[in-house]
């Protein structure tokens, strides 16, 4: 992955998970405790540094409930931020980042600087507000033993490589919830349209799972959806639990369209599970007639679109995993 | 605490750098409280003018700030002025 590429994902995968944090508050600002609570939940070396200190997400959260309870106090307001401490998904609220947020973000990927959640958590530890080291602190740790720790971390590889092929890609994400919460969850046919975008709802028919495509967004917008790819059949055909689960959906209205796979892998990590999503469609029979001389070509242009959708799918599925284990 | 004891407190300068993090809570805090009485409003059925109106700004810079923000399964009313 290149620099701009690596930022590109960085920025997408803090601000998905800092506005979904933030929503538990009910603000929509992306601030820079939001952004801390995202790294908190990364699956990278900022993720396991923060950990390594005894960080969990729960506690993370109760710093920033108590440190703005405490200010507002100072100010002789009694007060709470006033939200439910649901999340609302990164998709359903028009988040902004703010000034100093943004900040850590840019400085993050300049001066040389690689441009991952760790060169943010890095620029995190220095900002100049003294927020984070206050949270920090309050948290039992402070921002050079952090530091200290990243500059101890040793360079993990992925457990699990990236699968092959062009109609596939893999992503972990890491999850606050051990193995056997996160295998209960997606091991369930009944709880797939919790985590998987495409699907609007699943009932069981003759003995299989049928599951229908979503054709409304959350927000209630009607999705161009062909008719003849709403009816899902679905299939687990891999299961060894609690570690690995394979779903396959095909299309019986449409059998010579692509089916779609998704594959997951669960493992312990400290303070959760590493969760690895492995997402690939899979060939079918591919156009009919004068269509299937030009599908080559129509391939190779539609690569690029193919590449971004697959990152899309499985970004969606990873993060939807994570939201449902962290919700409440 | 009673409302001069209050005004006094936010009024404390002796620690400039903490008292200026503890305005940034505030606000969040206003900045929460309009979100919630904005996604109230839109619910009984006002219109972003009439919002508009109560906040003292303009039509425009309301639905700028919070049309994307509010709650998505709020049944926005049509422009109606």
């Amino acid at each position: 992955m290149n620099r701009v590429s690596r930022i590109i994902a960085t920025s997408y995968d803090l601000t998905v998970a800092a506005s979904e944090e933030a929503s538990r508050f009910g603000v929509r600002d992306i601030e820079i405790e939001h952004v801390l609570l995202a790294l908190v939940l990364d699956d990278g070396s900022a993720g396991r540094a923060l950990r390594s200190t005894g960080i969990t997400l729960h506690a993370a959260r109760q710093a920033v409930a108590d440190q703005h309870r405490e200010q507002l106090a100072t100010l002789g307001i009694n007060a709470e931020l006033p939200g439910d401490g649901r999340i609302r998904a990164a998709f359903e609220n028009g988040h902004e980042w703010t000034d100093r947020a943004t900040k850590l973000l840019t400085d993050s990927g300049s001066h040389g600087r690689k441009g991952d959640t760790e060169a943010v958590l890095r620029a995190a530890l220095v900002e100049r507000s003294g927020t984070i080291e206050d949270l920090l602190q309050r948290l039992g740790t402070t921002p050079a033993d952090v530091a200290s720790r990243l500059d101890d971390a040793p360079h993990a590889p992925s457990v699990h490589p990236p699968a092959g092929g062009r109609l596939s890609r893999t992503r972990t994400a890491f999850v606050p919830a051990p193995v056997d919460d996160v295998w209960a969850f997606v091991s369930d046919p009944e709880r797939l349209p919790e985590w998987d975008m495409n699907l609007a709802r699943i009932r069981r028919a003759n003995g299989s799972w049928v599951g229908e495509t979503r054709t409304e967004a959350p927000g209630g917008k009607r999705l161009r959806v062909r008719s003849n790819v709403v009816r899902q059949e679905i299939a687990r055909t891999a299961a060894t639990e609690p570690r690995h689960v394979t779903w396959e959906m095909r299309y019986p209205d449409a059998p010579r369209a692509n089916r779609r796979r998704i594959s997951i892998d669960i493992d312990p990590v400290p303070g959760g599970s590493d969760v690895t999503v492995r997402f690939a469609w899979v060939r079918g029979a591919g156009p009919a007639g004068l269509r299937r001389l030009i599908a080559p070509i129509t391939r190779f242009l539609a690569r690029p679109v193919v590449a971004i959708a697959l990152w899309v799918q499985v970004t969606a599925l990873t993060s939807a995993i994570s939201r449902a284990l962290r919700d409440g | 605490m009673d409302s001069t004891q209050v005004a006094e407190t936010a009024a404390d300068t002796t620690d400039p750098r903490a008292g200026l993090r503890a305005v940034t809570s505030l606000r969040a805090l206003a900045d929460a409280l309009e979100l919630r009485q904005v996604e109230a409003a839109l619910r009984a059925g006002m219109t972003w003018q009439q919002i508009a109106d109560a906040l003292s700004v303009s039509r425009q810079a309301v639905h700028k700030k919070y049309s994307k923000r509010i709650d998505p399964t709020i049944d926005v009313p049509r422009r109606a002025s």
